[in-house]
């Protein structure tokens, strides 16, 4: 007997219910952070922005911080030679997909976040200008909700 | 004035504010709650099961209804879609002053 779409779950998958940990907007983006209340310790994060909604599981609450400083460097334009270095990116995912927040090599104020499940089509993320603002600025809410 | 991270109750208002929430009007947001691995009290979300807005999660309220946030759209601003039985029952359109919009 088939089983219906809202039944399937998988080993691994997140939990039906969970609790809202931290959470932080502005303008049409929200980021929140939820943790699992029994089974193991897993938390997952959630953007919401004017036309995507992403959640993924990360590995821990200090993602958070990280996240933040790594936007935050903004190194100005670098002329985009391509040049790569290991702090031109950050893995975020704690999860089986594979989350990468990457820094642009051409803009200093643009990012991409690249979610690639093991299986599965690829999903990617650009987050740029006034975007980026308002991304900050609701990650600097969970980090202060966090504390 | 500045929340009191120590406060949970503060901590917790200022999580519904921070989400939009509606805590006045005719039909207010009215958390249930769940503990964390720390014995915290912290607002519950749940996946939505059913409907258009499956997979999604939100904030539970206490007669068990997902509050899911939807953009403005058609004739209706940024408002909650309030998922009645995790979707299976439809929904219905709350708006961030806590009015049901039709």
């Amino acid at each position: 007997m088939a089983i219906p779409r809202e039944r399937r779950t998988k080993a691994g998958a997140p939990p039906r219910e969970l609790g809202l940990t931290a959470i932080g907007s502005s303008g049409p983006w929200e980021i929140a952070v939820d943790e699992s209340t029994s089974g193991p310790n897993r938390w997952f994060a959630q953007i919401e922005g004017p036309s995507i909604y992403l959640r993924f599981e990360i590995a821990s609450l200090e993602i958070v911080e990280e996240i933040l400083e790594f936007l935050a460097r903004s190194a100005g334009e670098n002329g985009g030679h391509g040049h790569e270095s290991p702090s031109d990116s950050l893995a975020i995912s704690g999860g089986k997909s594979e989350v990468l927040l990457l820094r642009d090599d051409e803009f200093s104020d643009r990012f991409f976040l690249v979610i690639q499940p093991s299986k599965g089509p690829l999903t990617r993320l650009t987050i740029a200008g006034d975007d980026l603002t308002h991304v900050l600025a609701a990650l600097r809410q969970v980090a202060e909700d966090l504390r | 004035m500045a929340k009191d991270a120590s406060d949970p109750q503060q901590k917790i208002e200022q999580q519904i504010k921070n989400a939009g929430l509606p805590t006045h009007g005719v039909a207010p947001f009215r958390p249930a709650f769940d503990k964390n691995k720390k014995g915290e009290l912290i607002v519950k979300k749940a996946r939505v099961e059913h409907g258009p807005r499956i997979g999604k999660y939100g904030y539970v309220d206490t007669q068990g209804r997902i509050w899911i946030k939807d953009r403005a759209h058609g004739k209706y601003p940024d408002h909650w879609d309030v998922q009645e039985n995790g979707g299976k029952l439809g929904r219905t359109r709350v708006d961030s002053d806590g009015n049901i919009l039709p």
